[in-house]
């Protein structure tokens, strides 16, 4: 189905080249006389939107179900959806073409509550768990797709507009990846939009494993005879062990107990715990050797301690590729100049990793800023104009950075 | 999702706002119909929500969709930020006490409807109170959906459920107590087809203005009631219709402003029943709310002075006459 589609609609771009070339080009002399702002009360009104909608569901079925809605408000047809809560927009140019830029927001949010995630709108100011880093990249998107619709943004390159589950609902990008497995030959590169990052040039590539590991000792009574330590002190052994290892001189690895638990309280011993660590190095060859001494010493652990342990790998998020995104970091530089925002070097994004490791190059662009802390999320209502700027500057030169502009 | 049985003429005419929710189909028939919809928030220090409210709604339903041809603010005297944010985020903000001066000014939610009218434009007239902390495009969309397509339907309800915010979040049912406590058992005995109104309080409806302009107000807690009563006096229980708009999420009142509420909705109550010929027995109503709190030594009376004063039809108004000489279309 999603080939013959793709046949049909080289077709149907080859006589739109004949045909309406001449449309597309006058479409596009038009759009340098849009003003971006009239389209920030629309991110907005749409980030309170979505925030509200409960989330996680069953392939973020609530969410997705409002942003298809959404798409066939903007009369936009050709929308495809999967079974693991993909939503896929096409927006196939005029011409012969058939590979497509990929602009891709996560959708979900694992940590939704209906009080905490109810927005509160000030004059400057929106504040709501989850707004920016969950809400504002896909109302973006949305919106960003409404624009290419009205005003033929898309005539001179084929763009495909995708919504996939937030990292927070789905840890081992598993839906990014059923995506990747169908769509990846199609697309020559992606730019991920983030709610929040507003001047974040994203250079500096972190790879990361996630482990659980689960230890059980025998039960024994307080103060009666036996030997070995509890499951709290072999947790406790490997953690002192493992994150007392300086990885490198230049620290371009770590490893971060990220979380230890193990007994019910006093009076009783501690037979069973768990502890969760999040390995992170530069680079996946480093990455490797992390993992390798990590899991070592945990190896180890149990063969000393006699207890019984369970490790397992969660997911893993390789690096990313520099040289591959560096291109597109200076298509990103060069907007941020044009909007007048100043950079800063900040972390790789996961989809941006991902995506990456399909040797697509991508870039993440921030709509705006903000401050986040555990339940409170503060986003910056101002700079969303110059934000939804960026995306179009981005989106608009990517095909003359990487040197595939139809013709 | 469901549909509620069609038992009656009100629970007939009961739908759930998605089946109002193609929106361009909606503007379609605005415009077949030569319509003008208006929206009103009467407020008293909402800064917490207005602008949600008024961004939401103007975003959606006039620039994406344009339903709605305005959005007011209709002011009680807000101490806090209310009329200067609601300004700022598009709606055209009134002072209550501003509007018809000759007529002297009360304070409540009813007076702020009641002068809505004179300052709207709409033939379609649509209230939402102002402190809705999930507000929707439905909640418009839903309330305008049965006007659109159905002239018969003159004044549409929303109803929802209604969560109760407590230490530990939300508690799913429980809101609506006045509804279940006073209301439902007063409909009951004296007007059972009204019982068929999920929430007759909810503060979010719409009408037509030829109707709504024949229609007293009480300036206080009776509004909605009376309108109810008046309503079903004059057209019958076909003239309404009642949306379910899932779920509103709102501040709770506390026992006592219930209790006040309370009051005021049965002074309300008995004055219609007493004007219809519905009670054969009347009795002259005490002029304040009495409430009783205790002290370190004991009980006191806590009176409550609660308005039952009430508006007379706007259309009796010469100054509105005068901005709308014609009778409404029927």
């Amino acid at each position: 189905m999603r080939k013959l589609y793709l046949a049909l609609r080289r077709v149907a771009g080859i006589l739109g080249l004949l045909f309406g070339g001449r449309a597309a080009r006058e479409a596009l002399k038009e759009l340098a006389k849009i003003d971006s702002a009239a389209y920030a009360s629309r991110v907005i009104s749409d980030a309170v939107l979505l925030n509200d909608i409960p989330s996680p569901s069953d392939a973020e079925k609530l969410r997705m179900e409002f942003i298809v809605q959404r798409l066939g408000e903007f009369g936009i047809s050709n929308i495809f959806t999967d079974e693991l809560g993909n939503v896929i927009a096409l927006f196939p140019a005029f011409g012969t073409r058939s590979d497509y830029l990929l602009v891709v927001a996560e959708v979900g949010d694992a940590n939704y509550t209906p009080l905490g995630n109810s927005v509160h709108l000030a004059r400057e100011h929106a504040t709501g768990q989850g707004l920016g880093e969950r809400s504002f990249g896909p109302a973006a998107l949305l919106v960003f797709a409404e624009f290419a619709q009205a005003t033929g943004f898309h005539l001179d390159k084929n763009l495909m507009v995708l919504f996939t589950r937030d990292s927070s609902v789905d840890e081992k990008e598993e839906a990014f990846r059923h995506f990747l497995d169908g769509w990846g030959d199609s697309i020559s590169c992606g730019v991920f939009v983030r709610g929040t990052g507003l001047g974040r040039v994203e250079t500096r590539h972190v790879g990361s494993y996630r482990l659980s590991v689960n230890v059980t000792t025998e039960e024994r009574e307080m103060l009666s005879p036996g030997d070995g330590s509890s499951a709290a002190g072999v947790l406790g052994g490997i953690a002192a062990q493992i994150a007392s290892i300086t990885w490198d001189e230049k620290q371009t690895a770590m490893v971060n107990i990220a979380r230890m638990e193990a007994g019910v309280g006093h009076g009783h011993w501690a037979a069973q715990g768990e502890m969760e660590i999040e390995l992170m190095a530069e680079d996946d060859r480093m990455l490797e050797t992390v993992k390798s001494v990590v899991t070592g010493s945990i190896t180890k652990a149990a063969q000393s301690s006699g207890a019984k342990i369970d490790s397992r790998v969660r997911f893993k998020r390789s690096a990313g590729d520099p040289k591959l995104n560096a291109p597109l970091l200076g298509l990103v530089r060069s907007a941020l100049v044009k909007i007048g925002v100043k950079a800063e070097t900040g972390i790789v994004s996961e989809k941006v990793s991902v995506l990456n490791e399909r040797g697509i190059p991508a870039v993440a662009v921030g709509l705006t800023t903000g401050t986040t802390s555990l339940e409170r999320e503060e986003v910056d209502l101002e700079p969303i104009a110059r934000g939804f700027r960026q995306l179009l500057l981005v989106i608009e030169g990517v095909p003359a950075t990487l040197g595939r502009r139809e013709g | 999702m469901k549909e509620l049985e069609a038992k009656g003429k009100i629970l007939g005419r009961s739908k759930h706002s998605s089946a109002y929710s193609d929106k361009k189909r909606l503007v379609e028939l605005k415009k077949e119909k030569g319509l003008t919809i208006s929206l009103a928030f009467p407020t008293l220090n909402e800064e917490a929500t207005i602008a949600k409210e008024i961004l939401v709604l103007k975003t959606e339903l006039m620039d994406r969709f344009p339903l709605l041809d305005e959005i007011a603010v209709i002011d009680s005297g807000s101490t806090d930020k209310t009329r200067e944010i609601a300004k700022e985020y598009g709606a055209t903000v009134f002072v209550s006490s501003d509007i018809l001066k000759g007529y002297g000014t009360y304070r409540g939610k009813g007076e702020n409807l009641w002068k809505s009218l004179y300052v709207l434009k709409g033939d379609i007239i649509v209230w939402i109170d102002a402190d809705i902390a999930n507000i929707n495009p439905k909640f418009l969309y839903g309330l305008v959906g049965p006007l659109l397509e159905n002239d018969e339907v003159g004044y549409v309800k929303a109803f929802y459920r209604r969560p109760i915010r407590s230490a530990t979040g939300l508690t799913p049912s429980g809101g609506g107590r006045v509804t279940e406590i006073l209301i439902r058992p007063l409909f009951s005995l004296f007007y059972p087809e009204l019982a068929e109104l999920v929430q007759p309080l909810s503060g979010e409806y719409a009408g037509r203005r030829e109707i709504l302009e024949q229609l007293p107000f009480s300036v206080g807690y009776g509004v909605e009631v009376g309108h109810l009563l008046d309503l079903y006096h004059m057209f019958g229980p076909s003239i309404f219709a009642q949306v379910d708009m899932d779920e509103r999420i709102h501040r709770n009142q506390t026992i006592e402003a219930l209790s006040r509420m309370s009051y005021g909705i049965i002074a309300t109550f008995l004055d219609r029943l007493g004007k219809y010929g519905d009670l054969s027995v009347a009795k002259e109503l005490g002029a304040r709310h009495i409430a009783l709190a205790a002290d370190a030594e004991a009980w006191k009376i806590v009176p409550t002075e609660i308005s039952t004063i009430e508006r007379p039809p706007m259309r009796t108004i010469p100054e509105y006459v005068k901005k709308f000489p014609s009778p409404s279309r029927g």
